[in-house]
């Protein structure tokens, strides 16, 4: 099974070489290789000279698209190539890539289209869970999701995710831009693909700067909100 | 009676709006899809300003005492629907870029390597 890690990136210098070699100590060791690819979402900072010099696979986006086009290009990338497992991967040292193999074996066994990695669904005090605020989020999210996809997601803005050549051919065709975790597992789940979720153990970043500053305010719940619940009328 | 100086005013102001919307189409500033909203909004006014008899049957017509709430009611009705019609070009477009920001990359991506 071809498995392709898509990692975007913007403005990553501190973290990127850190999660390459990781994967590429993984690799040394697994029978199942992983290949990856890095997206370069028109960095300012030394990501693109970082991902040159050291001969990493990357795809440098000539124009910065936000989160949601860079991952969706990794989804082309991985129709283009042929990959029979696609899985979004953080280039800021959050997901652990020992816990790959857990999220795509439910994909290898027919048993998932989707396979989220989700901090939640088991009682584990060292995980790194974030703060209180944004697990309320997280909470509320989730209530949503239930309501307009009938399935319960406990991690619904977890970025760790595995999904099958089915739901890559759909997501390289059409993608949301805006908020595209909780999204697009409504628009996966609105259309009867199977969702499942896997225990992964996640870190604090161990540098720069998360991409969502919008948090903290109910202005990003709000527009989650409206956005999944316009995804979950259409068709 | 100053009526018809008014009117002068009013349809010659339209006919140059009208004039400046065609000089942008035709330097293609303004693609012909999207120039004909404008047109059919001038158009409906230009009719107004020449018969304005017209424009009292319409007003008494939806229940409104003043020929000239009418006309604003309109003419709000009109921008909102360019802007909304904006709104959709700018989303469209918005796509459309994205799209080819990805290929290009991409397709860079592939030369590259070989």
């Amino acid at each position: 099974m071809k498995i392709l890690l898509i990692i975007p990136a913007y403005n990553e210098e501190e973290n990127i070489l850190n999660t390459c070699k990781k994967i590429d100590e993984y690799n040394t060791k697994a029978k199942n290789k992983l290949d990856y690819v890095v997206i370069n979402d028109g960095s300012k900072d030394r990501t693109e000279e970082i991902l040159v010099k050291n001969k990493i696979n990357h795809v440098s986006l000539i124009h910065n698209l936000g989160i949601g086009g860079a991952v969706q290009t990794g989804y082309k990338y991985a129709r283009e190539n042929g990959y029979d497992v696609a899985v979004q991967f953080d280039g800021d040292g959050q997901h652990d890539v020992e816990y790959v193999k857990n999220i795509v074996e439910p994909i290898s066994k027919g048993e998932a289209n989707m396979v989220i990695g989700s901090r939640f669904i088991e009682k584990d005090e060292n995980n790194f869970k974030s703060t209180l605020a944004r697990r309320i989020g997280i909470r509320i999210i989730s209530f949503f999701i239930k309501l307009f996809a009938h399935h319960k997601i406990y991690d619904p803005t977890s970025g760790f995710r595995a999904v099958d050549k089915d739901i890559i051919k759909l997501f390289s065709e059409v993608y949301p831009t805006e908020y595209p975790e909780p999204v697009s597992e409504v628009s996966v789940l609105r259309k009867k693909y199977k969702v499942k979720e896997v225990y992964v153990k996640m870190h604090e970043r161990q540098g720069g700067k998360s991409s969502i500053k919008a948090w903290k305010n109910a202005y990003y719940m709000i527009n989650v909100t409206v956005a999944m619940f316009i995804e979950s009328l259409k068709r | 009676m100053i009526d018809w100086k008014i009117k002068l005013a009013a349809v010659i102001l339209l006919a140059i709006v009208m004039g400046v919307i065609t000089v942008f189409v035709k330097k293609n500033k303004i693609t012909v899809k999207y120039s004909i909203i404008w047109y059919l909004s001038l158009f409906v006014l230009i009719i107004f300003s020449i018969f304005p008899e017209l424009l009292g049957f319409f007003t008494r017509l939806v229940g409104m005492q003043l020929g000239s709430n009418f006309l604003f009611v309109l003419l709000i009705l009109f921008l909102f629907f360019i802007c909304i019609s904006l709104t959709v070009i700018v989303s469209e477009q918005k796509e459309q870029i994205r799209n080819l920001v990805q290929e290009i990359s991409i397709l860079k991506h592939k030369n590259n390597k070989e």
